[in-house]
């Protein structure tokens, strides 16, 4: 599923079938890997961004870049 | 000591927002501006560093959140780490998310050997119950380890240590190297380069090995999240801080950046017109004593009136007029700054910059435009997109700069609001919501014709909530920020005042006034407050004081003791408060000053646009100031 899917609350974990792209990129450097959970810890007034928490780090994406991501849920 | 032979050349790098440019402000004892949101240092800072009778040359680099896909301001401070050029490279870490900055520091240290570790905001990580082993961390990266906090003093001696042991190569150090997979291994081994130069080509080389860079990502974030999981132990589960909650919740996220918006202006205004009060009667009384200073001196009238009359009143006008809101404003806005809450903001309004065809870092540089434009014009460049980061470079001035407040603030306690000053506040934060409204019309007007561009992925971090040291926020606010600013419109207001004099001394300004009349009048002011604008070009903070001498004719700035007393003098030259609007919308939105011209000319390196930035607030200040006029004229 894509990681916009995510809603407030939820995790998953990055799917190994990601095509590197510049997001995907700048996103692992900032400690998102298969290793580690993607928690949606909450989205803002409008709801056009979601923050996720990555590795240690709180990232914050428009839904239409989150899109661009295939995550795993359990 | 600045020509004391140079011992070796150190430079700071890590993730944005983990404190390497307050390490640098302890090392150099420099006041580089510091903050809690990503993206701050936008250009190297450098200052001189002594230990040991030793002198160092020190760097502190842009924060490199990505290697694999840098930004200019990090392909910029990757090139630094990667040429070699210096004798001790410092990674500085966030000892709250060691993970992240281990995964850097790995990284760099692929690139060289000379490293020493400083695990930054130490502090904060024992609040949230971690506690690091530096032996054993220093023992698996095979490089020194200094954990401690780089605003206190205590972190030094051992920081200095490290830095000279490895500067000076006085002892060689064991460098842990990322092993990868067998894949990866062998693609590496193909370049025909050695270890390190295959390693910078890789990350020198935008765009290109996407999936071995991913690999390489991967890997090493894995092995940090080891190195770490060993090295520190956490007592405490992490918590989410409640008041993102709050935030970001659709009621009372908005509430709360109103209330903000409004009490940051209520307090401004209340608490700066008593000091504003006594700098006036101050500087008066010291204004006589210095006239009679440049009577024994006997110098000729002409040139006694021009340090007098011209440059003395000038500035010191400027002075009682800036200086109270500035000092109220800047601790105000540092703590905001600190507490974390600006990348909140930028967050929340992200979708609207957005349809806008920008983003929500915009909103931190337009927050950074109420403080001084030319601050916002620079940290423009925490905008990764061309486009976007012209747009916010050109609508900046749309801000009204501290500068601006005070003219502001008094029209509307004169002619809007008079003797409230809540509902004065509350006037103040409507003109404010007007301003941030004609940024979004201006940014949606260029990104619709000369700035359209395709739309870039959008990441932003939002950093911990800090508990902010009130005493050290004010302090700091107040000694590196405010007299900077200051002195930039003393050093402009100094000579127009001579000029200004000189002008009316040959009484040119009042015919250039009446040429002027027409067209003021066409924007529902005068041509003496045309003039005013003019003649503020340097310096947005003395478009009153120059109108009140040309109103009064008094041959000198006029500095008003009362409101009343401004009334009077206002009414008598025909001011309405239409007049009073027209004024504010044209405060609002003219050219830019001096200054942010000058800045807009670096920062985009081009005429046309720095043109751009003059023509574009001018028109939005003709047409809105006009329609206002043309619509409400006829009712007064």
């Amino acid at each position: 599923m894509k990681l916009s899917m995510l809603n407030v609350g939820e995790r998953a974990t990055l799917s190994p079938s990601n095509t590197p792209h510049s997001l995907f990129l700048r996103l692992t450097d900032m400690g998102m890997s298969t290793a580690s959970p993607i928690e949606c810890l909450f989205k803002s007034l409008s709801g056009g961004m979601k923050a996720y928490l990555i590795g240690s780090s709180v990232v914050a994406l428009r839904n239409e870049d989150a899109r661009l991501i295939e995550v795993i849920t359990k | 000591m600045q020509s004391s032979p140079i011992s070796g050349r150190i430079i700071l790098a890590g993730h944005p927002n983990v404190g390497k440019s307050t390490l640098f402000n302890l090392l150099t004892g420099k006041k580089v501006h510091t903050g809690n949101w990503s993206g701050k240092t936008v250009s190297v800072s450098e200052g001189y560093g002594v230990h040991n009778k030793k002198k160092y040359i020190i760097e502190d680099l842009p924060g490199m959140a990505s290697m694999s896909e840098p930004h200019a301001e990090e392909i910029s401070a990757f090139e630094a780490v990667a040429s070699g050029n210096f004798d001790c490279l410092v990674v500085v870490a966030d000892a709250t998310n060691l993970t992240r900055s281990l995964s850097l520091a790995l990284r760099l240290m692929e690139l060289t050997s000379r490293v020493v570790l400083f695990v930054n905001m130490y502090d904060e990580a024992v609040k949230k119950g971690i506690t690091i082993n530096s032996s054993m961390l220093s023992f698996m990266l095979g490089i020194r380890v200094v954990v401690g906090t780089a605003h206190k003093k205590s972190s030094l001696l051992p920081l200095w240590d490290a830095i000279e042991n490895v500067a000076l190569g006085k002892s060689t150090q064991n460098v842990f190297t990322p092993l990868y997979n067998e894949e990866t291994e062998n693609t590496l081994a193909s370049f025909s380069y050695d270890r390190k130069e295959t390693i910078r080509h890789i990350y020198t080389s935008p765009h290109s090995f996407a999936s071995l860079k991913a690999e390489m990502s991967q890997k090493v974030t894995e092995l940090a999240s080891s190195i770490a999981k060993v090295c520190s132990v956490r007592s405490k589960p992490p918590s989410r801080h409640k008041a993102d909650k709050i935030l970001t919740h659709p009621i009372w996220g908005t509430v709360f950046m109103l209330t903000v918006l409004f009490l940051v202006l209520y307090i401004t205004i209340v608490a700066s017109n008593y000091p504003s009060g006594l700098l006036s009667t101050f500087f008066s009384s010291l204004g006589v004593h210095v006239s009679h200073l440049f009577l024994s001196l006997k110098l000729p009238p002409f040139i006694a009136g021009i340090l007098t009359e011209g440059i003395y009143k000038t500035t010191t006008t400027v002075i009682s007029v800036m200086l109270p809101p500035m000092a109220i404003f800047f601790p105000l806005f540092a703590i905001l700054e600190d507490s974390g809450i600006l990348p909140r903001i930028a967050f929340n309004l992200d979708d609207t910059f957005k349809k806008c065809g920008s983003c929500g870092k915009q909103a931190l540089t337009v927050c950074m435009g109420l403080g001084c434009n030319c601050v916002g014009v620079t940290n423009s460049a925490i905008i990764p997109s061309e486009h976007e980061r012209l747009i916010s470079i050109l609508t900046n001035s749309l801000t009204p700069c501290n500068g601006r407040f005070g003219a502001i603030i008094a029209c509307i306690s004169i002619f809007l609001a008079p003797g409230s000053p809540i509902l004065s506040a509350f006037i103040m934060a409507l003109v404010l919501c007007f301003s941030f409204l004609t940024t979004l019309l201006a940014s949606k007007c260029l990104s619709s014709t000369v700035l359209k561009g395709e739309r870039a992925p959008f990441i932003l971090e939002l950093p911990s909530f800090r508990r902010v040291n009130l005493l050290k926020v004010t302090i700091s606010a107040l000694t590196d920020r405010t007299p900077s600013i200051l002195l930039r419109a003393i050093m402009v207001s100094a000579p127009m005042g001579a000029l200004i004099y000189i002008l009316n001394y040959f009484n040119l300004l009042l015919p250039i006034a009446s040429f002027l009349n027409p067209a003021g009048l066409f924007l529902g002011m005068d041509g003496i407050l045309l003039l005013s604008f003019i003649l503020s070009f340097p310096a947005n903070e003395i478009v009153f004081p120059v109108a009140l001498m040309l109103y009064t004719q008094s041959g000198t700035m006029v500095e008003y003791s009362s409101y009343s007393a401004l009334y009077s003098i206002l009414s008598q030259n025909g001011w309405t408060w239409v007049t009073a609007v027209c004024f504010i919308i044209f405060t609002l939105m003219h050219w830019p000053c001096s200054t942010t011209l000058l800045t807009v000319q670096k920062e985009t390196g081009s005429i046309k646009w720095t043109i751009a930035s003059l023509i574009l607030p001018v028109l939005f200040g003709i047409i809105f100031s006009c329609i206002f006029n043309i619509i409400f004229g006829l009712f007064v």
